[in-house]
């Protein structure tokens, strides 16, 4: 039982080691947008960063809640729209 | 002053210019100059000249230091995936000059490609070595360099319109890349086009937003080889991407940030594509026609955050 002590300290220290290096690699990787996958969901997550502060477009205050309409009014009359719904397709 | 509308040929493609209550020809004259700096076709125009410049750092126009911006921008939002530095690749692919109609047709494309496969950014990623002054009238690139305006510029286009009629109510359609702003009054619908079939993949009701799409099925070609090819290029082949996606469309809070995703989701095949649109939502269709709708999941959390902190 004494000998169990020390080799169970250093089972221990070599898994911290090794999921610390693991992560580092993780982090390091998405950095430098190596994985596509993980630099795109970083991407996606992080709404905060807009291209509009790169790019000299519109302002990056318009907050994502403000994207859709979801409320149930149907009652445009009043206000005009354009002749035909506007399309977005692959040009 | 009433509703003005106006379809004019621009950026590659067709613009359609809405707005509620106001004049759009400024708009139009700036769309023109847009076009003009930043196309490809024309040797004259600043952006050819930009890639031809023997030097180093070169002064530019604020619309071209603002393309440069974007095309940081986009490559950095998409882990590498969307680069605006294939240039040379795209016109190697068989797209040197102004695209005249279908050569191709996407079924026999589709029949004829190598295996699916997702793309992947470029060890060497052109974008990384893009430079832009804060006020976007100094530009560092490697000499050789041959950027490509394709639909980042599209997006900037309608973005930079955009903010030339924020206040007011407005759609400005430029070759698909759509900026809308409902002002004061009911949201606007907008389809989603199925490159499949005839009826509508998707209806959108938006508000103050942005959505483009990217996809395959309307410049389709065989290369000198005979191999069908595309204008949508895996970054670390140089060569078109066959990823079984054929369109992918993505809301955003603008057009170049909703092009970089759009691009990206279909780059990235119909697993890692639900990733990247799950943001604020989008739409994936597969090669067999299926219609993937993404729910905008930062909306849903934006508007619970709101529902629990009252």
């Amino acid at each position: 039982m004494k000998s169990a002590a020390p080799a169970a300290r250093w089972v221990a220290t070599i898994t911290v080691i090794a999921v610390l290096m693991v992560f580092s690699v993780l982090a390091l990787r998405v950095k430098l947008g190596d994985d596509p996958a993980i630099g795109a969901t970083s991407a996606s997550a992080d709404t905060s960063a807009t291209t509009s502060a790169d790019t000299t477009s519109s302002d990056d205050s318009a907050s994502v809640e403000d994207l859709f309409d979801d409320s149930t009014s149907s009652d445009s009359s009043s206000t005009s729209s354009p002749s035909s719904a506007p399309t977005t397709r692959a040009s | 002053m009433s509703a003005d509308e106006r379809i004019v040929e621009a950026m590659g493609g067709q613009a359609r210019l809405w707005v509620a209550d106001g004049d759009l020809s400024a708009a139009q004259e700036l769309l023109a100059e847009i076009e003009a700096r930043l196309t490809r076709f024309d040797p004259a125009s600043d952006l050819c000249r930009l890639n031809a410049d023997p030097s180093q750092a070169v002064a530019v126009d604020p619309i071209v230091g603002g393309f440069v911006g974007a095309a940081i921008a986009a490559g950095r939002r998409s882990g590498g995936l969307v680069d605006s530095t294939l240039g040379q690749e795209i016109v190697a692919a068989g797209y040197g000059e102004h695209w005249t109609g279908p050569a191709l047709a996407l079924d026999a494309a589709l029949s004829d490609a190598p295996a699916r496969a997702v793309a992947r950014p470029a060890r060497a990623a052109g974008w990384r070595s893009l430079w832009v002054s804060p006020e976007r009238t100094l530009v560092r690139r490697p000499v050789g360099l041959a950027l490509d305006s394709g639909g980042i510029g599209k997006g900037l286009a309608a973005d930079l319109l955009a903010d030339h009629l924020r206040g007011g109510r407005f759609v400005l359609d430029i070759g698909g890349d759509l900026a809308v702003d409902a002002g004061d009054g009911p949201g606007i619908e907008v389809v989603v086009e199925h490159p499949l079939g005839d009826a509508p993949a998707h209806v959108y009701r938006l508000r103050r937003a942005a959505i483009a799409t990217s996809g395959i099925q309307r410049r389709v070609w065989r290369d000198r080889d005979g191999a069908p090819a595309h204008h949508l290029l895996d970054p670390a082949t140089g060569r078109p991407a066959w990823t079984g996606v054929v369109s992918a469309t993505a809301v955003a809070r603008t057009a170049v940030e909703a092009e970089t995703l759009a691009k990206a989701a279909l780059l990235s095949g119909p697993l890692a594509g639900r990733r990247v649109l799950a943001g604020m939502g989008g739409v994936l269709i597969l090669e067999d026609g299926r219609v993937d709708v993404v729910p905008a999941l930062a909306v849903v959390a934006a508007r619970a955050h709101r529902a629990v902190a009252r």
